[in-house]
């Protein structure tokens, strides 16, 4: 497993999905900083607004830029395959087929963990710039930034092995990122309605930001539950039905 | 140590209703180059991917290397190298990245990289990305990646394809010299007879799904007789004087007469004086691959 996880890694080397990586959280904390700044200005800040900055950016980040981001990073990890029409040279390697899956889907979960990572620095790192600038921020260090990070790594599990399923299955990227958009849109709608649970792309934006009672204990619960579940089931029937 | 690293038995493989294999049986000898020819479509890369488990037939059985490959499939891909249909690869690698991922799969040291990059003269390129290869260039290195590890077996599908003259002669040379420098079987498939007979040792015709013949190419072609090419002033009434030979006229002067030894060819050019038809020129040609192809087609 860990073989395969190496070549993954260095299959990633120059490529697309790794600009990514850094462009997406960039883009949420850039956004998120204009409107602040333009907003009410830096020299009025106070620390609700600095408390509501970070809020911004976690609660955009799990309702949009992630899902979103998961179907890209799933259709691309996957899609370099698919394009280059590498399966026939992987799978005449002596190598598991569900091992490979499994090591894609790691990649792939990696990816989105290290994007959530890099939005919470990237914001820290903004509001440090701001404070540079002669902005009155208390502190750039949130207290819950940790547990923030964790609870957008676990909600998104169901959501990867759902894209990634697709991905792997379907050879071109019009697949993934086309449910990744129907999903986040469908998020609008049952976010705030008991049919949350229904839909996995609503557990990373519950566990973070769910207003109802037990919504975020509830959410990550799912999260992890459906998460293996879907990552095993897309493993058991998925992993030898690509045409190589 | 088995005799035959590829051994199929009633092979069968169709998809849909389109039989492309159907009972087919062969057997490659050990430290052969096994060319395995037919027309396009006949079913070559079909076999190839038979042979590596990227299809499973619908029945029959295949050993590769004496082993199940159904059962035991990784074992056989570790000591195998393959090239099925056109070569592929990562364009944002390097090359010796791109070998990279095979040995840490079948785990190699990564010497081999350099290695087999300096067997197929790819050793210069460097940082070059594979994106900026040209044709041949990923031709070779594809090569390189099957030559990763020594395997006992190479399977090579259609690997002078769209190669250069230059290229062609390169590969060919490359693919000869594999059985005596690193002690494989290489079997390769192909449509293109000069090259074949070029470099293989061993020809199989694969028609209707099934071989329609195999041997030795040394048999085939070497012992047989040839065919004289005659260039004379009446083509019809030479062919008439040649009463006792097959002839086939070429042309108002061009005759060719098969199935002549060329210590035999005396005897043509005194029937043709006798007759007194004028003999301008006359070539003696050994039988080609092309030739056993051909009539083999027409059988």
């Amino acid at each position: 497993m860990l073989s395969l996880l190496r070549i993954e890694l260095v299959k990633i080397r120059r490529s697309l999905a790794l600009g990514m990586l850094f462009a997406i959280p960039a883009i949420v904390v850039v956004f998120n900083a204009l409107v602040l700044t333009r907003r009410v200005g830096l020299a009025h800040l106070t620390p609700e607004q600095v408390r509501s900055f970070w809020m911004m950016n976690v609660t955009l980040w799990a309702f949009f830029m992630q899902p979103l981001f998961i179907a890209l990073i799933t259709g691309l990890l996957n899609g370099q395959e698919h394009r280059n029409q590498t399966w026939r040279m992987m799978f005449t390697l002596p190598l598991s087929p569900v091992r490979l899956y499994l090591a894609k889907w790691l990649v792939a979960f990696g990816f989105v963990a290290c994007a959530s990572a890099l939005l919470l620095i990237m914001a820290g790192g903004v509001l440090a710039l701001l404070t540079a600038l002669g902005a009155p921020v208390a502190q750039v260090w949130h207290a819950q930034l940790p547990q923030l990070f964790g609870k957008l790594a676990l909600g998104c599990l169901p959501v990867v092995a759902l894209q990634h399923a697709l991905a792997w299955r379907v050879p071109n990227l019009v697949a993934p990122l086309a449910l990744g958009v129907v999903a986040t849109m469908m998020v609008t709608q049952t976010a705030s309605s008991q049919y949350w649970v229904w839909l996995p792309w609503d557990y990373a934006l519950m566990a973070v930001a769910g207003s109802m009672p037990g919504a975020a204990a509830s959410a990550l619960w799912l999260a992890g539950a459906t998460g293996i579940v879907f990552t095993a089931l897309g493993a058991a029937f998925f992993a030898r039905a690509v045409r190589a | 140590m088995h005799d035959h690293p590829i051994l199929c038995r009633g092979v069968t493989k169709a998809f849909g209703a389109h039989r492309v294999l159907d009972g087919l049986d062969l057997a490659v000898p050990r430290g052969s180059v096994f060319a395995f020819l037919g027309n396009n479509g006949a079913g070559k890369s079909t076999l190839i991917r038979l042979i590596t488990g990227l299809l499973a037939p619908d029945a029959g059985t295949i050993a590769v290397l004496g082993r199940d490959l159904r059962r035991e499939r990784r074992a056989v891909l570790s000591r195998i190298g393959v090239i099925v249909d056109a070569p592929v690869f990562y364009p944002n690698l390097t090359a010796a990245e791109f070998l990279g991922l095979t040995c840490v799969v079948k785990g190699l040291p990564r010497s081999e990289c350099a290695r087999v990059l300096e067997l197929v003269d790819l050793a210069a390129t460097g940082a070059r990305l594979i994106g900026r290869f040209s044709l041949g260039m990923k031709q070779r290195l594809a090569l390189a990646n099957a030559l990763l590890g020594k395997p006992e077996l190479l399977l090579l599908d259609e690997p002078t394809n769209g190669l250069d003259p230059e290229g062609m002669l390169a590969m060919r040379r490359l693919i000869t010299e594999l059985p005596a420098r690193c002690g494989c079987t290489v079997f390769v498939s192909s449509h293109l007879l000069d090259e074949v007979e070029k470099m293989a040792t061993h020809v199989a015709l694969l028609r209707a799904g099934r071989i329609q013949s195999q041997a030795a190419l040394a048999d085939l072609v070497g012992a047989g007789q040839g065919e004289l090419h005659l260039d004379v002033d009446d083509a019809a009434r030479a062919a008439a004087v040649l009463d006792g030979y097959v002839t086939e006229t070429l042309g108002q002067g061009a005759l060719r007469v098969r199935d002549v030894e060329r210590q035999r060819a005396d005897r043509v050019h005194a029937l043709l004086v006798q007759g007194g038809v004028a003999l301008y020129q006359s070539v003696h040609r050994r039988p080609s691959l092309e030739q056993w192809f051909m009539e083999a087609h027409r059988a």
